[in-house]
């Protein structure tokens, strides 16, 4: 399907760059400038995805979004050099899916996209079906643990586990956001007691991350609790 | 009719007819005190007696209260409708404190009390002379003087709506309530004075009409020499009943000369130490409002400024990326190459900048909570192993037999650790041991240690290393950002750590000391 991805900021050049990556990818593109561009583009277009800054004049993205949200679901990701944690939290709260901060990795930010369409399209944002879950499928977000056939997907791509890396997720997925320590988890997948165990546990976790995230640094699904030890994050 | 009013002379004049009318209104509120008294002694013989040079004028007492009241009002008013001038002259700067003015007026009811005690004496031991007379006749207008001044001085400062502000007292007591140790003090004094203060001022009035007009304290040089004896006995048993009167009311310190000095004194030296103190307080709140103005402006600063590197930053990236993915070959390839590397390192830069001057700042919001510090040094370790094997370095970790709990903030504590790991995985001699060491110390308190052997020679100490990215006086030679070791120093101390650098010959060792959890 061609997706219409909608790119909205100040900076003629970032737009440049921008149309640039998401043409390579094949999706559709269309511009806007500021917040007021984006809201009247999701009125009489039809969008499947908006990239958006926050600092633009006349509308800011964040009150763009607002606006947006009344009346569509379209998934939204914020662009922006404010990093600071409450700058994301206002971000996700106010309605954006995800939020990216400037300078991005380009290969990620289309991860990103790519991960979001998906998604929105498979959760029944565009197709309007959910598959019923089956006994022995686990599922987060776009994270699918498919016990049946030992397979593991993000976002529709299979990721390739070892079986120790397997046992790891499945683990966890069976108990979404339940958190549980290094020894937990060594005991429950190790079959053996637990004795300084969280450096190897530590090493595997990290192997996993980089295999299904996105950007292991910032991961979004299987979640580092310092101290205390990993859970999976559930997403509906 | 208000400019008419404005005039200085108009207002010199509305000073002295308050004052003429002060002295009647005196006379007769002393007469009829005369008159009160000799009705309740019931000396029936009073009543046609003639009194000196007073009764003439009885019958005006309400006239002359009416004239005092017109007078005075109508000063007070003058003054409230002047326009306050730019610059104020120095003389009158000098009223600008209401404490002050009361200090004037207590000088100079002093200095009444001291003529008082002097017209005394000098009527006992030399004959009374003209030039004192006229003295004796001007205290009271010096008195009445500093009494408008005072009042004026409060209407003007109400007037401009500075009374708040240069009332001290007020200002102390609310930075010292009453009921703290110098509050409570001042409190005393404070009352003590103006409890002297009426006290003064009670007698010295009496003792001002007495003198003027000379009626119950007789004395040779005055009195009329057509008195018959028995007038001069009335008078005396006057005189004892009256006394008799106040030291029933009046505690036994009655005297002029105990009273006047010691309120003064007491006055003075509590407004002067009331002043300072509050001068010390302004002084150190203000102080330290800079000081906390001047952070906030530092580190909103850095915010902005990388708020505002950053969106240039994105394009240098994003485009160079797409120059990656152009065929491009021989020097175009490197020159791309350079690019890439050095815009990395801005991003980089940038991300540390605004942690540094967070932590440098104190700016960071620490929630602090029960961490398992085994498994989060476990954890840490476990997440670089894969970098270590990269550069052939054998991370050796050891750590007690039985978990180490501690009270700090996992996040930040996480960031210290990320920090001090990378950057041995980053500069350690490849081939060799890296050593990270959880232990408890001496008195029980948790330590983590980290040591490697440096690739590049360390010829600074380990104070210098933390502190040379911000002196800049380094060249740089590593690929590292050269603020991971102060922002993680900054963070540990934050947190109520100890951290430590010790760098011997090639051996480079980093410890940060915890306080043990107080639960446990």
């Amino acid at each position: 399907m061609d997706y219409t991805v909608l790119i909205c900021d100040d900076d003629a050049d970032i737009l440049a760059a921008l149309e640039i990556y998401l043409r390579q990818e094949g999706y559709e593109v269309i511009r806007g400038k500021t917040g007021l561009d984006a809201v009247e583009a999701v009125r009489n277009q039809t969008v499947h995805l908006i990239l958006l800054d926050v600092m633009m004049p006349v509308m800011d993205g964040i009150t763009a979004a607002v606006k947006i949200r009344e009346s569509s679901n379209v998934p939204i990701l914020f662009l922006s050099a404010k990093s600071e944690d409450t700058d994301r939290v206002l971000g996700l709260n106010m309605g954006g899916d995800d939020y990216v901060t400037k300078p991005f990795n380009p290969v990620e930010l289309m991860a990103r996209v790519k991960a979001a369409l998906r998604r929105y399209s498979r959760l029944g944002g565009l197709e309007g079906a959910q598959a019923p879950p089956d006994a022995g499928v686990y599922q987060t977000g776009g994270l699918i643990l498919d016990d049946n056939h030992k397979r593991v997907t993000v976002d529709g791509e299979e990721a390739a586990l070892t079986a120790l890396e397997y046992n790891i997720l499945k683990f966890l997925m069976m108990n979404l956001e339940r958190v549980f320590s290094s020894a937990q988890i060594y005991e429950a997948v190790w079959g053996e007691p637990a004795f300084h165990v969280s450096r190897t546990v530590s090493v595997h976790i990290r192997h996993i991350r980089e295999k299904i995230e996105i950007n292991p640094k910032e991961p979004q699904y299987l979640k580092v609790i310092y101290g205390l030890g990993y859970k999976v994050a559930r997403y509906d | 009719m208000i400019k008419i009013l404005c005039f200085p002379l108009t207002k010199l004049f509305l000073f002295f007819g308050g004052f003429v009318s002060a002295v009647f209104v005196l006379r007769s509120i002393h007469l009829i005190f005369d008159r009160a008294l000799a009705f309740a002694l019931d000396f029936d013989s009073i009543i046609g007696r003639p009194i000196y040079a007073g009764v003439f004028f009885g019958q005006g007492f309400w006239l002359f209260t009416l004239l005092f009241c017109l007078c005075v009002g109508l000063l007070l008013f003058s003054v409230w409708s002047t326009k306050p001038s730019k610059q104020k002259p120095l003389p009158l700067a000098l009223w600008r404190d209401i404490d002050f003015a009361l200090l004037a007026l207590l000088a100079v009811l002093v200095a009444l009390a001291s003529f008082y005690g002097l017209r005394v004496y000098a009527a006992q031991l030399f004959h009374v002379t003209l030039w004192q007379l006229y003295i004796i006749l001007g205290l009271p207008l010096l008195t009445y003087t500093a009494a408008i001044f005072a009042v004026t001085e409060f209407v003007a400062r109400v007037r401009d709506k500075d009374l708040l502000r240069t009332l001290y007292w007020v200002r102390f007591f609310r930075l010292y309530p009453p009921w703290s140790p110098l509050g409570f003090l001042l409190s005393l004094l404070l009352l003590g004075s103006l409890y002297l203060l009426v006290e003064t001022m009670r007698e010295i009035v009496w003792q001002a009409t007495a003198l003027v007009f000379s009626t119950f304290w007789p004395d040779p040089g005055w009195i009329d020499p057509a008195a018959s004896p028995m007038d001069l006995a009335f008078f005396d048993e006057i005189r004892r009943t009256e006394t008799t009167l106040r030291t029933l009311v009046l505690p036994p310190i009655v005297s002029v000369y105990l009273l006047l000095p010691f309120s003064l004194l007491t006055l003075i030296s509590s407004t002067y130490f009331v002043t300072f103190a509050l001068n010390l307080s302004g002084k150190y709140a203000e102080a330290s409002a800079e000081k906390i103005r001047a952070e906030q402006f530092k580190s909103e600063l850095i915010t902005n400024v990388s708020h505002d590197i950053r969106t240039p930053l994105t394009s240098v990236i994003n485009y160079v990326d797409l120059l990656k993915k152009l065929p491009l070959e021989g020097d175009a390839a490197d020159y791309v190459s350079v690019l890439d590397r050095k815009s990395e390192r801005l991003k980089m830069l940038i991300d540390d900048l605004m942690d540094a001057s967070k932590a440098g700042t104190g700016n960071v919001k620490l929630e602090p909570e029960s961490v398992n510090l085994s498994e989060l040094v476990g954890q840490a370790v476990g997440e670089f192993e894969d970098q270590f094997a990269s550069r052939n370095l054998a991370l050796v970790f050891t750590q007690p037999e039985d978990p180490i709990h501690i009270r700090a903030d996992s996040r930040h504590l996480w960031r210290v650790l990320e920090n001090l790991l990378s950057n041995a995985s980053k500069y350690a001699l490849s081939g060799t041991r890296v050593f990270a060491e959880l232990s408890l110390d001496s008195d029980g308190r948790p330590r983590f240690a980290l040591k490697n052997t440096s690739q590049a020679p360390l010829d600074l100490s380990g104070d210098t290393l933390v502190e040379q990215f911000i002196r800049g006086d380094r060249a740089r030679q590593s690929e590292g950002s050269g603020l991971g070791l102060y922002i993680a120093k900054n963070l540990a101390e934050l947190m109520d750590g100890r951290f430590e650098i010790q760098v011997t010959g090639d051996l480079f060792s980093v410890e940060i000391g915890f306080s043990a959890d107080k639960e446990g």
